[in-house]
């Protein structure tokens, strides 16, 4: 197996997401702000329930929920079917506003400064899937811990949005709830017990 | 006063009121304080941060439960976001999703409480009372070895083989429990005997009033004598609706080490060596998983009933300083701290079924702190070099236990992950790989933001609990505790509670 990174560089999480930000901004000024603006439609009816996330979020989420939740068999649902993007944008809308603001600022470094760090000069939602895989594990194994830690934010919520679903459990041998299915063995005898 | 339970999001208006004592925090340490104190004659009023949840509400569901029942929505992070560090909120605090693991606080700790931070009074005889008390209030009784489930049978069956000291650890929980596995997101079943379930409801028979959805902003006070709490009424996610103003001269911060400093802090409250938020400790640990050929299921049974203690000295200079307890979690829980993503990612989740975990949790020595940015808590925590040390060797030794049990491959999640098959894999698990956000760190027991000490120079409170520079200001939470305790902590925080709050009705009376 391969080594740990050689060094660990830390860096506090207000100035990497400043001079995340402050990358992003310059690489939209360099170019043309135009450019870093288009390209981001999604339908109205998407667009209207969005309640944190912009549209140019919601993608930039939902490119990356499509690479971390890619499946290695069939029987794993896509993350699609089950409008994983949709779901993270409402668990955004439901943190407080500081972490929240942490998460969109997050989102746009990866789109547009993370990509370049990955020798990817490209929006990260415009790279193909080894493009973007690429990327994302440049992130998970940089030697800035906080970006390492950012990724795993953002595997957090992605992971969240799709085992969520009863249609993911069966492939990976989870039966959900108990409350939801009858009380087997010793479970049981405890509680006929109770009654 | 006629108590009763009070529901934040249900109050359209502001709130005013005048209370003999306030306490801001409903966990172990808030719910003692209230029922003792009101008890003891006082008007009690509690303010929780969270929601009411009871047995009803517990759907059994992470991505339900988990932004419910934990501060954040269960992702609180150091501000290196290298430690997740999970804490309760909600009526009964952390004691409504813990595992209800029950340790008195350790001879040794208490001996260098005394020794070290001046605490005469405090010592195992000293103590005995107060623990023994907690004991029948919750019905603590060790686990029957029946109940092990798979995941700590495979625990007992690798320490026993390597002769590592064990054994089972007492509970409180009673015969409602049935063992759904689901115990760290509230139990549906009403099993535990928790602070919502047993002493909030003494508390208000006692006449206390208890709101949640009522977030405490600051301390009111004045020429060196608190004058009560102002704060919010907050709708089911937090935000706010409406204000709350409770006169009183006697406010008990009971917000966990990480909420009581932040209050503490945004009050303005006189600190001039700058202790307050200082000398936070956490008990991170490391996750190991091993895979076996064999189902565990895991995720059924009592989460924890058996330590492997092998590792745990407490005593002051050990360099054994590691607890190793059963640790898993439902899917959600379990993809987050499997590395890797895409294929790679739920090619591992398809051994869930077949897979145990273990954390090898240290009693730290690394101080954190807890601050403000505006408005914004943060928190620093970085593993010093001696409790990384502490860290590899607990992922260490308990990859060794997996080993004995059987495992075909054992896992610490890091950057790249650990990988051991036999015994000479071991080597590769050095202090060097739990550099942050390296391995995967968690946990789970905030403590010592507001420590207890005899010197201004170096604590926050004194041995009574009673804040040393203003007048009628309680801390009866963990942020109490000097030093980590090297245990799970719902005991001692019972415990010390009850104390500090004889000690609150005593100076109460006095000053009338």
């Amino acid at each position: 197996m391969s080594g740990p990174p050689n060094t660990t560089k830390t860096v506090s999480r207000r100035r990497f997401l400043k001079v995340g930000v402050a990358g992003s901004a310059a690489l939209a000024l360099g170019g043309a702000l135009a450019w870093q603006t288009r390209g981001y439609e999604v339908p109205a009816a998407v667009s209207s329930r969005l309640r944190a996330l912009s549209p140019k979020e919601y993608l930039i989420a939902k490119a990356v929920a499509a690479r971390v939740l890619r499946r290695d068999a069939d029987d794993l649902p896509m993350p699609e079917e089950l409008h994983v993007a949709e779901y993270i944008d409402g668990m955004v809308a439901r943190l407080d506003e500081a972490n929240r603001t942490d998460l969109k600022r997050l989102l746009h470094v990866l789109e547009h400064v993370l990509p370049w760090s990955a020798a990817k000069p490209s929006r990260f939602t415009r790279l193909d899937g080894a493009g973007k895989d690429a990327v994302l594990a440049s992130m998970m194994s940089s030697s800035v811990g906080l970006l390492r830690g950012a990724f795993e934010a953002l595997k957090s919520l992605c992971v969240m949005a799709y085992f969520r679903d009863a249609r993911t459990w069966g492939a990976i041998g989870y039966d959900g709830p108990l409350l939801n299915r009858p009380v087997e063995g010793w479970a049981r005898l405890r509680v006929r017990e109770r009654r | 006063m006629s108590g009763g339970f009070r529901r934040g999001r249900e109050i359209q208006q502001d709130v005013a009121a005048t209370a003999d004592v306030v306490i801001c925090g409903s966990g172990a340490g808030g719910s003692m304080a209230a029922r003792e104190l009101a008890r003891s004659g006082l008007s009690v009023m509690v303010l929780e941060e969270g929601g009411d949840h009871t047995a009803r509400d517990f759907t059994q569901r992470e991505d339900e439960m988990i932004p419910a029942l934990f501060q954040e929505m269960g992702g609180r992070r150091t501000e290196d976001l290298s430690v997740m560090i999970l804490s309760g909120k909600g009526l009964g605090g952390s004691t409504v999703h813990n595992t209800n693991l029950c340790k008195r606080t350790a001879p040794e700790i208490l001996t260098q409480w005394r020794e070290d931070h001046g605490l005469r009074g405090i010592s195992e005889q000293s103590m005995s009372p107060f623990f023994q008390r907690v004991e029948q209030d919750l019905g603590v009784v060790p686990i029957d070895p029946i109940r092990l489930n798979g995941n700590n049978q495979i625990l007992k069956a690798g320490a026993e083989h390597l002769r590592y000291r064990g054994g089972m650890l007492s509970h409180n929980r009673d015969e409602r429990c049935i063992g759904s596995g689901f115990c760290e997101l509230g139990c549906a079943y009403d099993g535990k005997l928790n602070a919502r379930r047993v002493l909030l409801p003494q508390a208000v028979e006692a006449g206390a009033i208890v709101y949640s959805d009522a977030r405490v902003v600051r301390v009111l006070h004045d020429d060196g004598e608190a004058r009560g709490v102002e704060g919010v009424l907050t709708d089911a996610n937090g935000r706010s609706r409406a204000g709350i103003r409770i006169h009183t001269r006697t406010v008990c911060l009971a917000g966990s080490a990480i909420g009581s400093a932040s209050i503490a802090l945004r009050s303005g409250i006189h600190d001039p060596h700058s202790q307050i938020g200082k000398s936070l400790r956490i008990h991170p640990g490391a996750i190991i998983s091993g895979v076996f050929d064999r189902v565990v299921e895991s995720f059924r049974g009592i989460p924890q009933s058996y330590e492997c203690t092998e590792f745990l000295d407490l005593s002051k200079g050990s360099n054994k300083r590691v607890w190793i307890i059963p640790s898993f979690a439902h899917p959600i829980g379990s993809s987050a701290l499997t590395p890797g993503f895409g294929p790679a990612l739920m090619r591992q989740m398809r051994n869930y079924p077949r897979t145990a975990v273990l954390a090898g949790m240290i009693h730290d020595e690394t101080e954190g702190r807890v601050y403000l940015d505006g408005e914004r808590t943060r928190i620093d925590y970085v593993p010093n070099a001696q409790d990384r040390e502490q860290l590899a060797l607990g992922a260490r030794e308990s990859a060794r236990i997996f080993l004995a049990a059987g495992a075909r491959e054992v896992m610490i999640p890091a950057v790249p992950p650990m990988y051991v098959r036999r015994e000479s894999d071991l080597s590769q698990i050095t202090a060097a790989r739990f550099a942050p956000n390296d391995a995967k760190l968690t946990a789970v027991h905030p403590m010592g933001t507001l420590r207890m000490g005899a010197d201004p120079h170096s604590s926050v409170v004194d041995e009574r609990g009673r804040h040393h520079h203003l007048s009628g200001l309680y801390v009866v939470d963990g942020s109490l505790f000097p030093t980590s305790i090297g245990g799970p902590p719902q005991m001692s925080i019972y415990a010390f509670a009850m104390k500090v709050s004889g000690h609150v009705v005593q100076d109460m009376r006095a000053r009338s």
